[in-house]
């Protein structure tokens, strides 16, 4: 799959810009990996819950006593159980841990079961009686915001928890000036995380009241701070530890899984562990959100971009997830790739009984991006200037500072434009090429672009940034410590990249430890695009900090100058006299040996120039934005509506590339998921109940859907991040979907306004613009 | 007969075994790659009181000739059919549906007489096999007996075997000389997926005109069925514009879709008249 152009670094690294393997890659491949199903505590019972079975409901009765006959059932929860706090990650809180007096969604925590196993549990949970009383219920959000409607939270009698204005200069006037005026609708579809490992946790209850919680997540400290205030304790009383990550793309933030086993294990006295079927991770899980955008675009004859109103509506489920900051950024991200010069957003998240949706890699801004490139793609062939043109005239550059006064210090974005444009061909595309030998067959190219944060300024309100200790143990061994897991994408890699090439060390000989909020320094976490940048630099400046005293303790033990000593292959050596040396463990000895055995840390803590935005959402919020742009070339059956990826291009502007070959991993995964969202993924409901909960009709990709992916880089030196790095795991994934469905355009003519434009979806259009096409010639 | 160390499952070497085996206990399931049973079993479809595996019995698994006939053994998995040099040369619809049944795992596991006993409307072999005009060898408490495919299912997930009847051979009768075959189904994903339709196509052709022909549609009925009057209407046609447009439309008329969560009966029936017209060309083209 891998035809990439290897980046040729900077020569002067020894470390950075290598392609190197992640550092646990063998003993994952090798099925040596603890992963949360595999750990077990001494004495652990096994949980299952009783979900809602309807939309919408009041609960008149719940009967657990056939449950607690059942031999081997320990404890059983209920509302009863819970303190009573409505808490949740984001604002409204709405969560209760499990359902008070009604539910929401089929599939909402009503009880919960702790049994000797999982078999157990789930018979226990079955045999829970619970009656409701129906209420009618509402999935659409246009539906939902209608007067009459049914209300889901008496406090929002509309069914809008959140509503966004953000404004700038006069769109009115904007528009009315304006050449051109043009509108634009698009849905992005509701879609599964997928990620390998589904959901679950381990929950244990200690006597001093205090619980220790196992489970992989992108959050540990901040889930301290929801559950604390959920379970009614102080953050102190919950301890995370985070194993190995099975995969997430944003599936494992908070989880209230975490609260219900909680429960149970004060209950029973007994560790207490979940673990999420396949179905159930589908179908109670926590979805990319449904996005409507509408978009009226001011254009000028020079391709000049003037004004800009939008209105983008989520679907929100029946609780508060991760929701609001995704709407957020669906509203205003892409302000920041183009310059609007005037714009005015509405952004409303509406309660619908479906399962609640989270974050999702991309995090909105891979929506919005759906909605404005294929809405560019289609202005360019309006105005007649070449799509590519159109980005370049109005897009961003290095020194801007965008409407919403985010300042983009280092730009690649035309560069990015420049090189997908020559390597993919597209300046030569054809239009609905036939391609030879079957008939009914035509080809067709699609350019997009996206841009990115790297790191959120709004993820903890109080502080930004990231803190990291780099140690060096008395064996001479280095470890990197921080409180932000790495969450399978191979930011550890990263960090013994940055840490060897400081240290002059073997980067294979850096371990990164394992997150427990117990003993790791506070970390924020692992999510806007974040880790690279802003955890990666905190470490670059603990190993600064490492390599400072090392030097000194050397200088003094070697009797030398410390500017006449060098770090290099694991040793420290006098300039010019090969024979005096010091290894590593040399130091670690001797440190250990004047400190009462310690070992020496270096500290790091790097806080990013980024300012918490106001009300009207003015302030940078990241300190590295980075771009891309996508080639797709696509084949589409006239017949059929099945579409084929037969090509791809992909060139990213991510800063100074540390690891080119994790890198490109990443954007061959981002551009996989991107295709099978512009085609064929799509979480399915019908009244309420999803119906495609599994991988036979929810439809991920395999390797025949996926072409070969040409990944370049254009690396731009960012001032801030390590090493002028850059993020690269979101906006991977950004640009792919509005340029598979630019391609579908360019093969038959037809556009797409929502996603995923699945075989059948296709052929409807394609069956319109044909019937159109008979009327004309009538 | 050996019994494994779960009491409900029953391993027979012989025929004789098995038949004994799934008669003294009702509720007893024949199972041999156990790729559409288990899946049953776990989402708690179905719970048989005993399983009855087939999978050892020599004679169940076997591929072989005999006077122009073609016997396969029910319980002969879908890899080993598809790489049978004999049905690679004169079989190729089964080939061509085989390579698209599950992916490479369930190939390896599932068997013939599964996945037309599991009587999916959408089952892969099925047409191929109504095309190849297949019977199927039975044999039960009462005996043996053979039934030809196209009266074996009566609805989805349903056919005419009785409690205790195993299906032990599909027998292909000698095939007439030259003529060739030819299997396609819509899908969404490229591998590891479901038929949405599928249509299967054996034909001889004599100077351009259609000597003898077979057609078969899938997932747009009940059960897999054979498009007679398209059959009889092609007889000592060329496959022109018009008469392939004519078939489409008869297979579209017989078409009797239902909307589920895979697709739409409108597009079911739109892409069964897509569907024919390629398996058609497709066999055409291999003769």
């Amino acid at each position: 799959m891998t035809d990439r152009k290897i980046i040729a670094g900077n020569q002067e690294h020894r470390s950075v810009g290598k392609p190197l393997a992640q550092v646990d890659s063998v003993e994952k491949t090798t099925g040596l990996t603890q992963y949360l199903a595999d750990l077990s505590v001494p004495g652990m019972l096994h949980g299952s819950i009783v979900r809602s079975t309807v939309p919408h409901g009041t609960i008149r009765e719940i009967d657990t006593s056939q449950a607690e006959r059942l031999p081997g059932v320990l404890a059983i929860v209920t509302a009863e159980d819970c303190p009573g706090i409505l808490f949740g990650p984001q604002k409204p809180e709405d969560w209760e841990i499990l359902c008070k007096d009604r539910v929401r969604y089929v599939g909402d925590e009503v009880a919960a079961v702790a049994a000797v196993s999982p078999e157990v549990a789930k018979e226990a949970a079955a045999l829970v009686r619970v009656e409701y009383e129906e209420l009618p219920a509402v999935y659409d959000p246009f539906e939902a915001m209608k007067p009459g409607a049914p209300i889901l939270w008496e406090n929002y009698p509309d069914n809008v928890a959140v509503r966004f204005h953000i404004e700038r200069g006069d769109v009115g006037e904007g528009l009315g000036k304006a050449d051109h005026v043009f509108e634009h609708d698009f849905y992005t579809g509701r879609y599964y995380h997928a990620q390998m490992e589904p959901i679950g946790c381990i929950a244990q209850y200690h006597t001093d009241g205090s619980y220790t919680m196992w489970g992989p997540t992108h959050v540990p400290f901040r889930s301290r701070m929801t559950y604390s205030k959920g379970l009614g304790l102080s953050m102190d009383k919950i301890r995370i530890v985070v194993p190995p990550f099975g995969g997430s793309f944003g599936a494992k933030y908070e989880l209230n899984v975490n609260c219900i086993a909680a429960l149970l294990a004060r209950k029973s006295g007994r560790p207490v562990k979940f673990f999420f079927s396949r179905e159930e991770d589908i179908a109670a899980g926590h979805p990319r959100m449904g996005l409507h955008f509408h978009y009226r675009l001011g254009v000028n004859r020079d391709g000049r971009f003037v004004a800009k109103e939008a209105r983008v509506v989520g679907t929100g489920g029946a609780r508060t997830f991760w929701t609001p900051p995704v709407l957020s950024t669906a509203c205003y991200r892409i302000d920041s790739l183009y310059h609007f010069q005037n714009v005015r957003t509405e952004g409303l998240l509406v309660y619908t009984n479906l399962s609640p949706s989270t974050c999702f890699r991309g995090f909105g801004n891979a929506e919005a991006l759906a909605a404005l490139e294929t809405f560019i793609d289609e202005i360019g062939e309006k105005i007649d200037i070449d799509p590519v043109e159109l980005r370049r005239i109005n897009g961003v550059k290095a020194g801007d500072l965008s409407l919403h006064g985010w300042s983009i210090a280092s730009c690649g974005f035309r560069e990015c434009l420049d090189r997908a444009e020559e390597v993919s061909g597209f300046r030569n595309r054809h239009h609905g090429q036939q391609v030879p030998p079957a008939q009914g067959v035509l080809r067709g190219m699609g350019l997009a672009a996206g841009n990115h944060i790297s790191g959120n300024r709004l993820i903890i309100d109080e502080f930004d940034g990231s803190s990291a200790q780099v140690r060096v143990g008395f064996d001479g061994h280095v470890d990197v410590i921080v409180g932000d897991p790495d969450i399978g994408q191979g930011m550890n890699t990263v960090f013994a990249q940055i840490a060897g090439e400081v240290l002059g060390i073997d980067p294979r000989q850096v371990r990164s430890l394992p997150v427990d909020t117990l003993v790791s320094p506070h970390g924020v976490g692992t999510l806007g695009s974040r880790g690279t940048t802003i955890v990666g630099k905190a470490v670059q400046l603990a190993a600064e900090d490492a390599r400072a005293k090392v030097v000194t303790l050397a200088a003094e033990m070697l009797g030398v100058e410390t500017q006449k000593l060098q770090l290099q292959h694991g040793d420290v050596v006098v300039v010019g006299d090969g024979n005096r040396s010091l290894g590593m463990k040399d130091i670690g000895v001797e440190y250990a040996t004047r400190h009462g055995g310690a070992f020496l840390v270096g500290h790091g803590d790097f806080t990013p120039p980024t300012e918490v935005p106001d009300a009207s959402k003015y302030g940078n919020l990241s300190p590295a934005y980075v771009f891309g742009v996508h080639v797709a070339e696509v084949e589409v059956d006239v017949e059929t509506g099945a579409v084929r990826v037969v090509n791809y291009w992909a060139v990213h502007d991510s800063g100074t590339i540390i690891n080119p070959s994790t890198a490109a991993g990443q954007v061959h995964g981002g551009v996989a998921q991107g295709i099978s969202s512009a085609l064929t993924e799509e979480v399915l409901v019908q009244d309420g109940r999803v119906t495609n909960p599994n991988f036979l009709d929810y439809r991920i990709p395999g390797f025949q859907d996926i072409p070969e992916i040409h990944v370049e880089f254009v690396e731009t030196e960012d001032p801030y991040g390590p090493f002028g790095a850059k993020s690269i795991g979101e906006s991977s994934l950004n640009p792919s979907a509005p340029a598979v469905c630019n391609a579908i355009y360019n093969a038959v003519g037809v556009r797409i306004y929502q996603t995923p434009a699945t075989p059948e979806r296709l052929w409807k259009l394609m069956e319109v613009a044909r019937q159109a096409k008979l009327e004309k010639k009538k | 007969m050996t019994e494994s160390t779960t009491t409900d499952y029953v391993i027979p070497e012989s025929l004789v075994e098995a038949v004994e085996a799934l008669q003294d206990l009702s509720g007893a399931q024949v199972i041999a790659g156990g790729t559409d049973l288990m899946v049953g079993i776990r989402a708690g479809h179905t719970s048989p009181a005993r399983l009855v595996d087939v999978s050892r019995i020599p004679e169940l698994v076997e591929i072989e000739t005999d006077q122009g006939s073609l016997r396969i053994g029910a319980a002969a998995t879908i890899d080993k059919i598809i790489r049978h040099p004999t049905v690679r040369s004169d079989y190729p619809a089964l080939v061509d549906a085989g390579r698209l049944l599950g992916g490479w795992q369930i190939q390896n596991m599932a068997t013939l007489g599964g996945n037309l006993c599991n009587a999916s409307p959408a089952a892969e072999m099925s047409g191929p096999l109504l095309v190849f005009d297949a019977e199927l060898e039975v044999i039960g408490p009462s005996g043996e007996r053979r039934i030809p495919l196209q009266d074996f299912w009566t609805g989805p997930g349903q056919t005419v075997l009785q409690p205790g009847e195993i299906v032990t051979t599909i027998v292909i009768p000698p095939q007439v000389d030259g003529a060739q075959s030819a299997y396609r189904r819509v899908d969404i994903r490229h591998s590891v997926d479901i038929a949405l339709v599928c249509s299967s196509a054996r034909l001889k052709l004599d100077n351009g005109k259609i000597q003898f022909a077979r057609i078969a549609l899938g997932a747009v009925a009940p059960v897999v069925f054979r498009l007679l009057e398209a059959e009889e209407y092609l007889q000592g046609r060329a496959l022109s514009e018009e008469v392939l447009g004519k078939v489409a439309e008869l297979a579209k008329n017989a078409s009797k879709p239902i909307t589920d969560v895979r697709a739409s009966k409108e597009y079911r029936r739109a892409m069964a008249g897509v569907l024919v017209r390629r398996v058609l060309l497709l066999a055409a083209e291999r003769n």
